[in-house]
């Protein structure tokens, strides 16, 4: 049986092997080259050496500050969307009336683009803070701030949700039961057993949110275009910005980008490993 | 069973939702593509002497990447006419407001490459020196009544201005002359012609702010929209009025940036702060507004003037509903305090450039150049340049035609008044990066959270920056 599988392995494996080599493998080594350059089209690029990340990382008002910017909305937005999607799959696994319809409604948000949530949430936002404040979304970065946060958490939390449902529905009934002739009363039984056996799916969401709030851009550009004053500009947007901006500035850009993906890979690495290490078999 | 179906549903959901993913990237390109050719089939072929007939069997497709996002629409059906006329496939695609360069970019490294591209200003240009072919031997070049409508090097001519735009404040004079003609008016102003100087328009436009509700109008001036990326009309526009006093007429407008110490920021606050006190909403708000939103305002009869330019014609007359009369929409010009600008006109210049990209292969340069050619000296072509397309061109060939756009009448009326135009001289604004950074600066001024002197101090200190990296990068 197993030879037989090994040899179909080129049939099933090439195609996929090819598009990932010719949309990623190139293209990511090509963009390494490239920030090392300073050019306009990939044809004209021209041999800089260093100096392009060397203005990176003085490059204290753009990258720095989208970068700090970037790292609060993931803390909060991790953090936030993981533990109400897990609130919502326990409500919504203890088998109460319209549970279905709940789910469906809490998943529909993810299926719309977020460029139109975020002009959505935009007209929401600035209704009620003209109305409360006076003022709108652009005044403060602490409005933008909090506004990319209930955006994110409103469009991811169905999604994680499901996961967290998947996982928990896998959880053998026996145990649970186990667990209640025992004694353990509802707390002890959400630390101590469905957690600790839901760990796998708290791994793939927590490397799902993360990754997703590092390179949110869309959210972000149609929601505060980093008003005020790319103050709310996170790494994706001051990435394009730099590209685009100025002129000369596109090797730049490039290499602010790959600073950006092994900053986000690394970040991944580390929470994966973390998390690994706390799931149980 | 009804969990099966809620659950196929989900499926279904998240399926379509991926495919749809896919289908976005794609859409516009294809979009306008298929509307050039099936409108081609209805459309009268044959109207007038075609200029294309050089090309004779070329097969290949005119690519042109169109910069004006006002006139998408009619581009699509120039590009249906030329193919109705000639054969020759035409695609037009339209980038986005403030996306030019970036579009311009992603599209020069695909196999679709346009054959006509466009360039806004120097800098522009030296970002795709490399890519412009020599316009010196065609017959469109020919046609260029001034040279300083051509971009230069070397004695190539690597760009030709395509359009001449004018802006200043545009005013519904029907709501003036109902201000001029009110009894309880406390301004001895009666005419339009008497506000060439900015007293007499901040007299005017706050007595009117006063009597706003016997006008019918919410404010004198449309929103000051202040939005990220619908900030042009006062970081770029605006702009021009200080940089022109501050430089002088003979600045040149093609050459590297020149220092700017924003000697007449006084004078831009003036008018900033007309604009923002006598307005449909409160300066607090102005971060809400695009600049759809102001010129609905205005065709909507809410406001009685509106800082643009002649392209926004088009704009004015598609609004749904609109009330301003074809016939009582003019120009006068921005004023700012400045001594002289009595005699001043309206910002005019030629704005933007076309290129024909020089890495494609010869055919397809020719093509191109045919279809410009074409458009701009056809009868065909001509009728739709200047009732479709509504420009102003700086070619001879375009002599005689036919306007529909009222703004340009009143354009020949100032200068035929013997007013000067101010020059372009926000073609000299470092880059982008700067623009955003002062528009930024100016709705943290509208909204009170920086006070003016730390506006100007930005601006000034941001500029040094910038020019450094724009004639550094241009090799100046």
């Amino acid at each position: 049986m197993q030879k037989n599988y090994k040899k179909y392995f080129p049939i099933f494996v090439l195609p996929t092997l090819l598009a990932f080599i010719i949309a990623f493998v190139i293209p990511f080594f090509m963009g390494l080259y490239l920030s090392f350059c300073n050019f306009k089209t990939i044809g004209s690029a021209k041999w800089v050496g260093l100096s392009n990340y060397l203005y990176v990382f003085r490059d204290s008002a753009g990258f720095l500050s989208a970068l700090w910017f970037t790292v609060k909305v993931a803390v909060v937005g991790v953090v936030s969307t993981n533990v109400l999607a897990f609130a919502l799959a326990l409500l919504l696994t203890k088998g109460l009336k319209g549970t279905n319809v709940y789910r469906t409604i809490f998943f529909m948000p993810n299926l719309i683009g977020g460029i139109i949530l975020g002009y959505i949430w935009q007209l929401l936002l600035n209704g009620i803070l003209i109305r409360v404040a006076g003022v709108d979304l652009t005044f403060n970065s602490t409005f933008g701030y909090w506004g990319i946060i209930i955006l994110y958490n409103w469009q991811k939390i169905g999604y994680l949700m499901i996961i967290y449902i998947a996982g928990i529905q896998s959880i053998s009934g026996d145990i649970l039961e186990a667990a209640k002739i025992d004694g353990a009363n509802y707390v002890q039984t959400l630390k101590k057993i469905i957690i600790p056996l839901v760990m796998t799916s708290i791994t793939t969401c927590t490397f799902l949110a993360l990754t997703d709030c590092f390179k949110m851009y869309d959210q972000n550009l149609a929601l505060t275009g980093g008003a005020p004053a790319n103050q709310t500009a996170m790494l994706a947007m001051d990435i394009f910005n730099t590209y685009y901006n100025r002129t000369g500035f596109a090797g730049v850009g490039q290499a602010k980008a790959v600073v950006f993906t092994v900053l986000v890979l690394v970040i991944s690495l580390i929470q994966l490993r973390i998390t690994q290490s706390k799931e149980v078999e | 069973m009804k969990k099966k179906l809620v659950s196929t549903l989900l499926c279904a959901a998240m399926v379509s939702s991926l495919l749809a993913g896919c289908g976005g990237s794609d859409a516009p390109a294809a979009d306008s593509g298929s509307d050039a050719g099936t409108e081609a089939a209805g459309d009268d072929a044959g109207a007038g002497d075609s200029g294309a007939a050089a090309s004779g069997d070329y097969s290949g497709t005119v690519r042109m990447l169109n910069f004006k996002p006002e006139i998408s629409d009619a581009m699509q059906e120039v590009a249906a006419a030329y193919t109705a006329e000639t054969g020759i496939d035409v695609q037009i695609e339209t980038a986005a407001s403030g996306q030019y360069e970036s579009t311009l970019t992603a599209r020069m490294d695909s196999s679709e490459a346009p054959g006509i591209f466009v360039v806004e200003n120097v800098t522009a240009l030296g970002n795709w020196k490399e890519y412009c072919r020599d316009w010196s031997d065609t017959e469109l070049y020919s046609y260029v009544t001034d040279q300083k409508y051509t971009m230069q090097e070397d004695g190539k001519v690597l760009a030709l201005c395509y359009v001449l735009e004018g802006w200043g404040i545009i005013v519904n004079s029907e709501i003036t002359d109902a201000y001029f003609a009110s009894p309880n008016k406390s301004t001895e102003y009666t005419s339009l012609d008497e506000l060439y100087t900015f007293d007499a328009l901040k007299a005017v436009v706050e007595d009117m702010t006063a009597l706003k509700d016997e006008l019918g109008i919410q404010g004198v001036f449309g929103s000051t929209s202040l939005k990220q990326g619908d900030d042009w009309r006062y970081q770029t526009h605006l702009m021009n009025i200080p940089l022109y006093w501050e430089w002088g007429a003979d600045v040149d407008i093609n050459g590297p940036v020149p220092e700017f110490s924003f000697a007449n920021a006084e004078n831009f606050k003036n008018i900033l702060d007309l604009y923002l006190n006598n307005s449909v909403i409160e300066p607090s708000l102005v971060g809400t507004r695009t600049v759809d939103d102001s010129m609905a305002e205005f065709a909507l009869g809410q406001c009685a003037m509106i800082q643009n330019g002649d392209w926004a014609w088009n704009t004015i007359l598609n609004t749904e509903g609109k009330v301003v009369k074809d016939d009582k929409v003019r120009f006068i010009p921005i004023t700012s305090g400045v001594a002289g600008e009595e005699n001043m006109g309206l910002c005019v210049g030629g704005s933007q450039s076309f290129c024909i990209n020089s890495q494609l292969p010869e055919e397809d340069q020719l093509a191109a150049i045919d279809f410009l050619t074409w458009l701009f000296s056809s009868d065909t072509g001509k009728n739709m340049v200047a009732q479709k397309l509504q420009l102003v061109t700086p070619f001879s060939c375009m002599e005689g035609a036919e306007y529909t756009n009222p703004l340009f009448g009143s354009e020949a009326e100032i200068s035929a008044a013997g007013k000067t135009a101010y020059s372009t001289t926000c073609n000299l604004i470092p880059d982008q990066t700067w623009k955003d950074s002062f528009g930024a600066s100016l709705l943290m001024y509208a909204q009170g959270q920086k006070t003016w002197d730390d506006v100007v101090a930005d601006a000034v200190s941001e500029w040094a920056v910038e020019r450094d990296i724009t004639n550094t990068a241009n090799g100046n």
